[in-house]
């Protein structure tokens, strides 16, 4: 079955839809560095608050959401539309929502942990609307009730992989038939707490760490097509390398029918710390000729986000340039793993 | 290309019952709840200070190890049992085994006093503190966890509340369907913390007396903590190390509500869907199922809501049907895995778990919930167990006694 991605939606600190798309390819300025927790500062992109949007016309409970959940269902909204698809849609109601965090919500808790037992305060301030945003599945949650897809729901909250994983799981679904179309992709609102913690371990995230979401429509490409939908690309394969090194890289592109020299782009997602030294390190390894890219960089390290971002952001400029691929988008995921992705535009 | 059948071939269950799997299932057997008054935490400010708490921990690890740390580590060792020492002279075979947790809060009670602590005093963080914190870091159970049993395949953890374990369960198949893996230690934990009792008392999803699952008396559920793992192999994998399956893993599926973030769709419509995925998933026909392990919290909507799901799914008599949350109470990130294990357990020992504290009003009139005590069965090889969620989540998983 040919997996195609209909469509994908980004939200970064710089702005979002379509609009954004260019800047963010460009070469945007590092944000402004933010004083952190534990006396450590680093730049963050950060997108802050969002009171009002004009998805909040779509869905008469915007008003309700964390930010958290905010960030994911703008995102989700611009990938809908990209993908042709009016969202809510009752004709689109098998479709699902799967998506990958790193820091979940941990903002949501902070606040709400002011009223847990609290012997002064009791339960009398402790808010039903803001214990809603206490959980990781908060954004998937609200983006299913809001867009109206009923199908398939997951979140995933492995760290740095969790948005690639989100994807895994979108296109495994999707292949098992349980589903024609699933929104799969990352979101991530920072707290100072870990990101200094982050810092202070070695793990600096590269190039900056940002706020944001990032969300890609895919679809069963026959579904796609039989609504007269033109895709952004086409996912020809994605996979998990755990204990990767270069000739396993090799073996699994090789497995997909693809020669490694055929290979026109590579992307790396931004990483933390040293991780995408070694990335780059790995794809020569493994034979890949192209020069890697750090395409994703100008929205920053989204945390879960960098592979679903780089992935967006590769086919964003393979559409501008007019180049068909094939390109290979690989990222870091816990421990020795990483994420390897091809696609074509 | 044919997808390979997977097993289960451990469990490591720790429970309010204690912190093996036997503890846990004498008390499914005896019929004993393990709720009783808060210990853990001054709970005076709840109207029913009661809960399901693991009142002697596993031993710590590693110092600083919080309560749910030591729970899914010691899970997790009784779940792998023998299998890290035949990972240890095999690299490969650690490459291709995986570990995937599900947990709704994680390690947040160290948190919790973090975020209060500054909030209140500002300034420094402790040692302690910041061991909290990377405590709380996401995948951080999960890297423990892995450390301990020697697995160096995939890490994941799923966050989605009271479908948590479950959902890890269906990612572990998944892993091993797709060949990154031969085996998977999969499930979920979660910890006594103020943080989440206070969540659910102000959703209202808190009983003020009992927890009495599937009675028409009932008005929500009490909280519990678990640690439970299973350890999921490719049949070929098992039989490749002489492991004993326990069970198959016939299939399993997961859907979404769509209509509400708290409270589950009344016509249980997400719950449906979750299990004909699962029944399509396994090629199972539903008058063959033999026992529903249900989710069963005894919150007036979702028990309600399965009911409606089932009758639709189920055609004729309906099988037997019970909860364990009266017994092990809520346990949210680990509810799933617990069902899971007991599922098994009951199977092997054919034996219908029982759902406590009800029976005078059943929510369907003749429909057998299994109220008050275990009963024996006979031919009992088939389970369907589903789980609900927050944010509007169901699954569904089926297991069939391994006969070989």
């Amino acid at each position: 079955m040919e997996i195609a991605i209909s469509g994908y939606g980004v939200l970064s600190h710089l702005g979002e839809g379509p609009e954004v798309l260019p800047l963010l390819l460009g070469d945007p300025p590092v944000p402004a560095e933010e004083p952190l927790d534990d006396g450590i500062s680093a730049p963050v992109g950060r997108i802050g608050l969002i009171r009002n949007h004009p998805f909040g016309r779509r869905y008469e409970r915007f008003g309700q959401m964390d930010t958290f959940s905010r960030y994911a269902f703008i995102a989700a909204g611009h990938a809908l539309d990209a993908a042709g698809i009016g969202a809510p849609d009752p004709s689109f109601e098998d479709g699902g929502v799967i998506y990958g965090t790193a820091f979940g919500c941990q903002e949501a808790n902070a606040q709400f942990d002011q009223f847990s037992l609290d012997p002064t305060v009791g339960l009398r301030g402790a808010s039903p609307l803001a214990f809603k945003g206490t959980v990781d599945n908060a954004p998937a949650g609200w983006s299913a009730v809001g867009y109206a897809m009923r199908g398939v729901n997951a979140t995933f909250v492995s760290g740095l992989g969790a948005g690639a994983e989100a994807l895994l799981c979108a296109r495994a679904a999707i292949r098992a038939g349980r589903t024609q179309r699933v929104i799969g992709g990352a979101v991530e609102r920072l707290i100072p707490l870990q990101l200094a913690a982050l810092v202070r371990d070695g793990l600096a995230p590269e190039p900056f760490a940002a706020e944001g979401a990032v969300m890609l429509v895919l679809e069963d490409g026959e579904a796609a097509a039989a609504r007269g939908h033109r895709p952004a690309g086409r996912l020809c394969a994605a996979g998990r390398l755990p204990g990767c090194d270069g000739p396993l890289l090799k073996e699994w592109i090789a497995r997909r029918g693809y020669a490694c020299e055929a290979i026109e782009r590579v992307s790396l997602a931004p990483g933390l710390g040293p991780d995408r030294g070694e990335l780059a390190d790995l794809v020569r390894a493994g034979g890949v000729t192209a020069a890697p890219r750090l395409e994703a960089d100008g929205a920053g390290m989204m945390m879960a986000g960098g592979l679903p971002l780089a992935l967006a952001m590769t086919l964003e400029r393979m559409r501008n340039e007019g180049d068909a691929g094939p390109a290979l988008v690989v990222a870091r995921g816990e421990g020795r793993e990483i994420f390897a992705f091809l696609v074509e535009s | 290309m044919s997808r390979p059948r997977v097993v289960v071939t451990g469990l490591g269950l720790v429970t309010a019952a204690g912190s093996d799997t036997g503890a846990t299932w004498s008390a499914v057997a005896d019929a004993r709840t393990c709720i009783g008054p808060i210990r853990t935490f001054d709970a005076r400010v709840f109207q029913n200070p009661t809960g399901a708490e693991l009142l002697e921990l596993p031993a710590a690890e590693r110092e600083g190890d919080d309560r749910t740390l030591r729970m899914v580590l010691a899970a997790g060792r009784e779940a792998a049992g023998e299998l890290p020492g035949r990972l240890a002279d095999d690299p490969d075979a650690r490459r291709r085994t995986a570990v995937v947790l599900g947990t709704s809060q994680g390690s947040i009670l160290g948190m919790a006093g973090v975020h209060r602590r500054l909030r209140r005093d500002g300034g420094e963080l402790t040692g302690d503190d910041r061991d909290a914190i990377r405590a709380y870091r996401p995948g951080y159970a999960a890297g423990r966890l892995a450390e301990a049993v020697g697995a160096e395949g995939p890490r994941t953890t799923l966050g989605m509340v009271c479908v948590s374990s479950a959902m890890a369960l269906l990612q572990g198949v998944e892993l091993l369907r797709d060949g990154v893996a031969d085996r998977v230690v999969a499930g979920g934990f979660e910890g006594f913390s103020p943080f989440i009792f206070t969540g659910f008392y102000c959703i209202g999803a808190a009983s003020r007396t009992l927890c009495r699952p599937f009675d028409r008396r009932r008005d929500g559920t009490i909280l519990g903590e678990a640690a439970a793992l299973l350890l999921l192999e490719t049949e070929d994998a098992a039989r490749e190390r002489g492991a004993a399956p326990l069970a198959i893993l016939e299939g399993g599926g997961f859907a979404a509500d769509g209509v509400h973030m708290t409270a589950p769709d009344r016509e249980g419509r997400g719950m449906e869907r979750a299990i004909r995925q699962a029944l399509a998933d396994g090629r199972v026909d539903p008058a063959d199922i033999d026992y529903v392990n249900a989710h069963g919290t005894g919150t007036p909507y979702n028990d309600a809501m399965e009911c409606r799901a089932l009758e639709r799914v189920i055609p004729g008599t309906m099988p037997p049907i019970s909860s364990l949350k009266a017994t092990f109470g809520h346990t949210l990130g680990a509810a799933g895995a617990v069902d899971a294990g007991v599922s098994i357990l009951a199977m092997q020992h054919q034996l219908l778990p029982p759902t406590l504290n009800g029976g005078e009003e059943p929510e369907v009139d003749d429909w057998d919930f299994v109220f008050g005590a275990a009963r024996p069965a006979q031919g009992l090889d088939r389970v369907l167990s589903t789980n609900a969620a927050m944010a509007g989540n169901n699954t569904a998983l089926l297991f069939r006694r391994y006969e070989g």
